[in-house]
């Protein structure tokens, strides 16, 4: 065309291709001491009996989805395959080693399968999101991680299964010479405990879970939740707009059958005479059940309140009476890089030492009248890890982080990098972090849950939190820190975490 | 200087319009040339291309400056730094960025209740599809609403008809009237207006700086728009007045100072051969004040009131060009215009 012509005649006539946004060269010294690192973090894993496992970097854009929905899912390389599949570049490992562990165990539904022993896997390697609106949140990134899979579920093997993980991520932390750090733990089983015991809706105990990082936080804190609340319709109060008035006064004081068919009735008449499914995915009684329930104004108020004031006093143990300071950065909104909201919240606080942060817990649980089996494991959990020189002086305790992720479970954790108070401070940056996930087996298609665990960390930030002089250079692998020995430098880790936290602190867990 | 203009869509035949309007005209030889002329403005090479190409054609360098919708501009960019708009609202093409969902969805009214859904169907192992014009707004609309669970579909094409064929559940799309949204029985939701957008005037800040015969072209261009648009809510009125001074004159009009001019009217002595004391006022009042200000005149004893639409109104300074210089030299601060925005980062890792 002709504008394209005048463009080239009046530039260069050959302009450079440049290197895409988001992506680095690795090379020389820097390439050198990146690859050292890579090496020394795979040296220690495999300590602990993990195999690698090369996945590929391009899986089915499903797999990914299962896994994490739009949150994730949104941010991908994702598009069509020249044969017309719809592919993704991985955006993190975790949902390949299940899909691996699964075609290999089996899904369940056959004989012998999803059996018996555990799985231990290491990976390494590129992956990729794209999020053009935070460019130091976007392109290629490295993750080096764990998962181990498989095994009895509950009971004592769970717990040191737990241990084995924390010991595992902290130590790879410690092992590449960053000393300056905090792994911060919450247990998203304690929360269900003490929520149990409250007796409100799914939606209520979500809204609750997703707003963990907030409560307390601001002066105001639980009656702005609870106007939030209304305005969601998760609890009576709000105002409705007036056809909802309108309905709402149709079916009051009737019976919920009644009631259901009166909407029911009118859905009809509403959709009459559309073509195709007017509906979507959505069936008419999935819309007149949740138009009643929000007709009706849902979860008792008071329940709400209660809830959301034990959830509260879980989340400021290890909050501790740290004053000021700003609003945690996470709930929900996403002006961060990718990830790295993803544990918003604090760390610090001098109150967070781990078996006073458990007596803590135990005080609200049993307040709360919860069965106390949750808190039991906790604890038996922080009794067995607190000799682990990695996690000694480093572990806090931190409910604020916890989030309702649908197949987590259990424990969620992640490391920030920064010294005492300072660690997990608001700027600093996320160096990895975990969790149990037994319900993702089942998303990805086992007949049951899978015992599941990992953590993962970004080689990029890793790098940046690292002292500068470390440079492991002829050490790689072989002769890397055994574990439990500790290998912990004293650093300047802390240092640059700023930096860190602006360039891409990718976990593992964008969602 | 090259400026690249819609040659297709609703802003196709509008911005021919709207320069025409403002004076500086497009010459077209043929319709099938895809450049032209502005005779105005000798040295602006106008450039007919689709409306969906302009952000990038501008962002590219291959024009310095264009017109394009404001949706086209935020969804199509890749550095905010590399193609600004100059002036937002060039007051056409005025369209709305929107969700909207199944009219038979009762149980949807707002968009907290769309977060809600997202979230039920997440926990039920489901995906909110939603076919989106613009993937990369609605995204960052989505997500500053804690929104995170759902799938954009690609689509093509007719937009409203995905719910009712089944291959998304509800949709983003542009609307001007909602018309066609209603038709295709789908509502919008409160708060669900994810972009206001009308037509833009953009520019690519390092290349105008690159010539600085290109600079004042686009100066000229960006003033002549600007003026445009600033006169066009206005009239000029003129009227005559009998009155002892110019003094007394301006205190009559002076009496409803909301009608009385921007800074007030200008009064002049009329040297007429019968009689000594006619003055001439001279005031600049909103559209809609026309008739309030003829009646005041009237009342001050005006005659001969003539009303007339000023083509332009120029302020002190250019505002708009203002902007521009400003972007060009934030771009020079921050490292001669380096196209790549990931390399500040890499200091000290690079080998």
């Amino acid at each position: 065309m002709i504008a394209r012509s005048a463009a080239v005649s009046d530039f260069a006539s050959a302009a450079p291709v440049r290197r895409l946004a988001g992506m680095r060269d690795w090379s020389g010294a820097a390439g050198g001491r990146r690859r050292a690192v890579q090496g020394r973090l795979a040296g220690f894993i495999e300590q602990y009996g993990y195999e690698v496992l090369e996945a590929p970097a391009l899986e089915a854009t499903e797999l990914f989805l299962r896994k994490s929905g739009g949150s994730l899912a949104s941010r991908m390389y994702s598009f069509t395959d020249p044969g017309a599949n719809a592919v993704s570049l991985r955006p993190e490992f975790t949902a390949s080693v299940m899909r691996h562990y699964l075609e290999t165990a089996g899904y369940g539904d056959g004989d012998g399968d999803v059996g018996g022993g555990v799985a231990r896997w290491q990976y390494a390697g590129p992956v990729f999101r794209y999020d053009p609106e935070h460019a130091a949140g976007s392109g290629q990134f490295t993750q080096v991680g764990a998962e181990r899979i498989g095994g009895a579920a509950g009971g004592g093997d769970s717990v040191a299964a737990d241990a084995e993980l924390l010991a595992l991520a902290a130590g790879a932390v410690s092992t590449v010479g960053i000393g300056g750090y905090r792994l911060r733990l919450a247990d998203l089983d304690v929360v269900d405990s003490v929520l149990d015991t409250v007796g409100l809706s799914e939606r209520g105990r979500a809204f609750i879970v997703a707003n963990m990082n907030r409560i307390g936080m601001e002066e105001d804190g639980i009656d702005a939740l609870l106007r939030r609340a209304s305005e969601l319709r998760i609890i009576a109060g709000g105002a409705l707009p007036e056809d909802e008035a309108n309905l709402a006064a149709a079916v009051s004081g009737l019976p919920d059958e009644a009631a259901r068919e009166v909407l029911a009735g009118f859905m009809r008449w509403r959709v009459a005479g559309a073509s195709g499914s007017p509906l979507g995915q959505r069936t008419p009684e999935e819309i007149v059940d949740r138009l009643l329930h929000k007709l009706r104004g849902g979860d008792d108020p008071d329940a709400l309140r209660r809830g959301l004031t034990l959830a509260g006093r879980l989340a400021s143990i290890g909050r501790g009476s740290i004053g000021g300071g700003s609003i945690g950065r996470g709930g929900g909104r996403r002006d961060g890089g990718i990830g790295r909201d993803g544990f918003g919240g604090y760390g610090g606080g001098r109150d967070g030492r781990p078996a006073a942060a458990v007596a803590a817990i135990r005080a609200v649980a049993d307040d709360a009248g919860a069965q106390s089996g949750a808190v039991d494991r906790l604890a038996e959990l922080v009794a067995l890890v607190s000799d682990e020189p990695a996690l000694r002086g480093h572990l806090v305790i931190n409910f604020a982080l916890a989030r309702g992720i649908a197949y987590y479970n259990g424990i969620i954790f992640d490391i920030v990098a920064g010294d005492g108070d300072r660690g997990g401070a608001p700027g600093s940056s996320v160096l990895g972090g975990g969790g149990r996930y037994d319900g993702l087996a089942r998303a990805l298609g086992s007949v049951r849950d899978v015992p599941a665990l990992g953590f993962a960390c970004t080689l990029e930030t890793l790098l940046e939190a690292m002292p500068v002089e470390l440079t492991p250079g002829t050490e790689t692998g072989s002769t890397a820190a055994a574990p439990g020995t500790g290998s912990a430098r004293p650093g300047s880790a802390a240092a640059d975490a700023r930096v860190g936290a602006e360039s891409a602190a990718i976990n593992r867990n964008g969602d | 200087m090259r400026l690249v203009i819609p040659s297709d869509g609703e802003l196709g035949e509008a911005t021919m319009r709207f320069l025409a309007a403002c004076g500086v005209r497009v010459s077209r030889p043929n319709a099938r040339r895809y450049t032209g002329s502005i005779p105005a403005l000798p040295g602006v090479t106008a450039l007919f291309q689709r409306t969906a190409d302009i952000t990038r054609e501008v962002e590219e360098g291959s024009a310095e400056m264009g017109i394009t919708g404001l949706d086209r501009l935020l969804e199509y960019r890749h550095d905010e730094r590399s193609v600004i708009a100059v002036i937002d609202d060039l007051e056409y093409g005025r369209c709305e960025f929107v969700l909207a969902v199944p009219d038979g969805w009762l149980d949807v009214t707002s968009v907290d209740d769309l977060a809600d859904l997202a979230l039920e169907f997440h926990e039920r192992g489901r995906q909110l599809r939603i076919a989106a014009k613009y993937q990369r707004l609605l995204r960052r609309y989505l997500f500053e609403r804690g929104i995170n669970y759902f799938t954009i579909v690609p689509v093509s094409g007719a937009l409203e008809a995905a719910p009712a064929a089944g291959y998304a559940d509800l949709i983003a799309d542009l609307t001007a009237t909602g018309a066609t949204l209603r038709e295709n029985r789908l509502k919008t939701l409160d708060g669900g207006t994810i972009l206001t957008s009308q037509a833009c005037l953009i520019a690519n800040p390092g290349a105008l700086a690159a010539r600085a015969a290109h600079l004042r072209l686009a100066q000229a261009l960006t003033e002549t728009l600007e003026a445009h648009l600033r006169a066009e809510p206005y009239y000029r009125i003129t009227a005559n007045v009998q009155g002892r001074s110019a003094e007394e004159v301006s205190m009559m009009i002076l009496a409803r100072p909301e009608i009385a001019g921007i800074r007030g009217p200008t009064v002049a002595r009329v040297f007429s051969i019968e009689e000594a004391d006619w003055y001439a006022v001279s005031l600049l009042v909103r559209k809609e004040r026309l008739l309030d200000a003829v009646a005041h005149l009237r009342e001050c004893g005006g005659v001969d009131i003539a009303a007339a639409q000023p083509s332009y109104l120029f302020k002190g300074e250019s505002g708009a060009f203002r902007r521009l210089l400003d972007s060009i030299a934030a771009q020079r601060a921050d490292g001669d215009g380096d196209p790549d925005p990931g390399r500040g980062r890499l200091r000290g890792y690079d080998a």
